[in-house]
């Protein structure tokens, strides 16, 4: 229910198949376990035993998901945010 | 990330001139955003619901057959008690007897 709503509140979606907020849910489950083992692998690099938000960063996006990047005119204000991140 | 890929199913969507957003739809716009990687997994949960609905149905089929299963278990369990009831009464009087017995010790 909230895929759904997220999903129309696009206004140029319309209506949208049952299934299809299954499908866009499984997606985001596979996006985020990338996007934790990205953060993982440079909370490594950096020595931390613990992650925190400042690994989370424009590298981890701008090297792993290049189509987000096109996305993300200005790098300079990314910020882990994901309300931020992702309202266009 | 969902808008991202709502857009993008929408904008697939309207090329097929379809009004509703259906999960081939979704499955395309992964591949064209880049998430390829996905689609497998995203089409073996898609199967998985499938499944599930069916499933779901096939067990308010259940549920009803329940229903009537109950009912006869309903009439077998009055015909328990009426039994319990007749062997309350005769374990009554084999309850008297007792007494009697006790009694006859005592005299």
């Amino acid at each position: 229910a909230r895929i759904k709503k997220i999903m129309q509140a696009d206004e140029d979606v319309g209506k949208i198949a049952l299934a299809v907020p299954v499908l866009v849910s499984k997606a985001l489950e596979l996006f985020l376990q990338d996007l934790c083992d990205r953060t993982y692998e440079i909370t490594l690099q950096r020595g931390a035993k613990t992650m925190n938000s400042l690994h989370l960063n424009s590298e981890t996006i701008y090297n792993g998901f290049p189509i987000i990047r096109e996305r993300i005119k200005d790098l300079q204000d990314f910020q882990p945010n994901w309300l931020i991140m992702y309202r266009k | 990330f969902i808008n991202l890929v709502s857009s993008e199913s929408n904008e697939v969507c309207n090329k097929e001139e379809r009004r509703t957003i259906a999960p081939e739809h979704v499955l395309k716009a992964l591949g064209v955003l880049g998430f390829g990687e996905y689609i497998e997994e995203v089409y073996a949960a898609y199967e998985q619901h499938k499944l599930e609905t069916m499933q779901d149905s096939l067990k308010g089929a259940k549920w009803s057959n329940r229903a009537e299963m109950t009912e006869e278990e309903a009439l077998a369990e009055q015909q328990r008690m009426f039994a319990e009831a007749r062997a309350r009464m005769n374990g009554g009087a084999i309850t008297s007897k007792q007494p009697d017995a006790h009694q006859s010790l005592e005299s």
